[in-house]
């Protein structure tokens, strides 16, 4: 019986990744540009900017808080920095970003953790927010910044690979050392897990999570920096749809763990699976609206899988 | 008793208080800066402005009292409103498309209600799944986003939004009805208490034997009609059906129900302070058009105001946690 069901676990860890060969196996036969090297790196550059801000969720839901102003905090900082480098020059166009991303990051921590407020409200009028700030700083237009050093990023290889994937990876490789092998990431799963029992046994609750929050914005800064790149500007509510990605990757994250706990590596396998998706339905053909269909059934899907609590929830 | 007196500080004065004396501050101010502002007209608009919002927030206010809350209503609005202008495109009558846009409703409610009570889903999660879905099948449904125009419009259809009965706007003898309906399903009948006390204490209303799974299921059902409702009073205002119309109000209608919440002494929800709610969020956007500022703007003005009401509701909380020795 315990063999059996360790079988089926295991069975039900696969099935994700045959499910998603099938899947490309299907989108390759349909069409078979989608195997060319080109659209395989065009897929990999693309993932860049959901990567960062995903692994910045992922961090904050560890701790079992939640992050909706993501999107907003990213197109914030984009406009902040092509604003300032306009202005002045890259570098202080980069502070800047790295500032208000780390500023915004701190105000939803200090609302969720210190103040109490729900984290979903609380980071939803943080979204509504941050997309007005953008908009009153870029007057609503399209942004254009004209950068040596962005347009490398956005544009060029390190032999084959993109460069913004390059450095997407270094982050992903940071992120796993901070969070699965650090005594950081070990505190925010306790706090997730437990919280009381956390306290218990010596850990801080408020500040590790503020700190996740913090984080997630330092990876919106980041993500900020390859949008930029590839758009070589930036254009007003850009990210807004980018909310259900990257809320999917981790869920998708977490529900492919043996253990169904959120996790790095589990949310960058998420992202690259959202991002054959779309490439792939974008290129045999299927409108780009189906796609939001099939994301939002998905989701539901995959909490229905994951969530196994007794009692009706509330908030 | 001694211990309230005492902690009567100007802290608190201005926690329980602030939000009727910001109200009056933003009133004045307005009708200083503007002469246009503190006119019948112009309040008149106002009502008629913050009926559809009301509508969608009342209904929000019935599942947060159960303790939950319902993001759908953002797709229900927009949904409701494809589906009357499309039974009236293909013949229908008024009456049989208002009869589907508030099935629709019905549908979303009972989906939400049973996700969250029988599949105990984190209502946040359902109804922003739903959300999702339902914005998606809004532009699935009108191909990427275009929205159905009426050739000819039937005359009973405009009368929903722009009809008045004694000088009064049809929205705004729509929102009273609702607000009476709810009120007494609330305040005079066993379902509103029954619905006070899920969202205080579930363990304990269900051992003293409340079948909490449809009294919850049933207020996300009411959401959805209000929803529906709004949608359909919308669809009429602006004569079409337009996909994604709703995303505008969902935040509103949140904002709203919660001012409602701290407003009352002991911090419930409750449909005169979701009113009231409604009535600032709609006096600060009225008074800042009037005001010609920038739409971007009023965007940042209404998120801010938002997170100022949650941050009062929170502190609010924190201090009664403190009183009652929580």
């Amino acid at each position: 019986m315990k063999n059996n069901s360790k079988l089926k676990g295991q069975l039900k860890s696969l099935i994700i990744y045959i499910g998603l060969l099938l899947i490309c196996i299907v989108f390759a036969i349909l069409n078979p540009t989608f195997i060319s090297p080109s659209n395989l790196m065009t897929i990999l550059s693309h993932m860049a900017p959901l990567a960062l801000m995903s692994f910045g969720l992922a961090s904050v839901m560890m701790a079992g808080d939640f992050d909706l102003s993501l999107v907003g905090i990213t197109g914030f900082s984009a406009v902040t920095i092509i604003v300032l480098a306009n202005q002045f020059n890259l570098l202080v166009g980069l502070l800047g970003g790295l500032i208000v991303a780390v500023l915004v990051g701190f105000l939803n921590g200090f609302f969720v953790v210190k103040v109490g407020i729900h984290p979903w409200l609380a980071t939803i009028a943080m979204m509504r927010m941050t997309f007005g700030l953008e908009q009153i700083l870029s007057k609503g237009y399209a942004q254009n910044l004209n950068h040596p050093f962005i347009y490398w990023l956005g544009h060029s290889r390190i032999g084959f690979i993109p460069a913004q994937t390059i450095f997407a990876l270094l982050i992903f490789g940071v992120m796993y050392v901070l969070i699965q092998k650090h005594k950081f990431g070990y505190h925010l799963y306790a706090l997730g897990g437990n919280r009381i029992a956390a306290q218990i046994a010596g850990i801080r609750v408020q500040k590790p999570r503020i700190l996740a929050y913090m984080l997630a914005g330092v990876l919106c800064f980041f993500a900020s920096i390859c949008l930029t790149g590839t758009l070589s500007g930036y254009t007003p509510l850009a990210t807004e749809k980018m909310v259900n990605d990257t809320i999917l990757a981790v869920f998708i994250g977490s529900s492919v763990s043996k253990r169904k706990v959120i996790n790095i590596p589990g949310t960058f396998l998420g992202v690259i699976i959202m991002g054959i998706f779309s490439n792939g339905l974008a290129l045999i053909g299927v409108p780009s609206y189906w796609m939001q269909l099939v994301k939002g059934i998905l989701i539901i899907l995959v909490i229905v899988t994951s969530s196994r609590s007794e009692k009706m929830v509330q908030i | 008793m001694k211990s309230k007196f005492s902690s009567m500080s100007i802290k608190n004065l201005l926690l329980n208080y602030g939000v009727y004396l910001a109200f009056l501050i933003v009133c004045v101010a307005f009708s200083l800066l503007s002469p246009a502002f503190l006119t019948t007209a112009n309040l008149l608009d106002l009502l008629r402005q913050i009926s559809i919002v009301t509508v969608v927030a009342f209904g929000m206010t019935l599942v947060i009292i159960s303790g939950g809350i319902d993001l759908s209503t953002g797709a229900v609005v927009g949904i409701a409103g494809l589906a009357l202008t499309t039974v009236l495109e293909k013949g229908g009558g008024l009456l049989v498309g208002c009869l589907v846009a508030l099935l629709f409703g019905v549908l979303f409610g009972v989906i939400n209600g049973t996700l969250v009570t029988r599949a105990n889903m984190n209502p946040f999660i359902v109804t922003i799944a739903t959300l999702l879905i339902g914005n998606s099948l809004q532009i699935v449904y009108t191909r990427g986003g275009l929205p159905i125009y009426l050739m000819i419009p039937p005359k009973n259809f405009m009368f929903i939004a722009h009809g008045r009965v004694g000088g009064i706007p049809v929205p705004v003898i729509i929102l009273l009805m609702i607000f009476g309906l709810y009120y007494l399903l609330l305040q005079r009948s066993s379902y509103g208490r029954y619905l006070y006390a899920i969202g205080s204490n579930i363990d304990a209303s269900e051992l003293s034997g409340i079948k909490y799974r449809k009294i919850v299921t049933f207020a996300y059902i009411l959401s959805g009609i209000s929803a529906a409702l709004a949608g359909i009073v919308l669809s009429s205002r602006v004569m079409s059906g337009q996909p994604l119309a709703g995303e505008a109000y969902l935040l509103d209608a949140i904002g709203a129900s919660f001012m409602g919440t701290i407003i009352s002494k002991v911090g419930r929800p409750s449909l005169l302070g979701t009113m009231f709610g409604s009535l600032f969020i709609g006096v600060m956007m009225n008074g800042l058009t009037l005001l010609n500022v920038v739409f971007y703007w009023q965007e940042f003005a209404k998120g801010f105001l938002i997170l100022f009401i949650l941050l009062i509701w929170a502190l609010q909380k924190a201090q009664r946690e403190v009183v009652t020795g929580k």
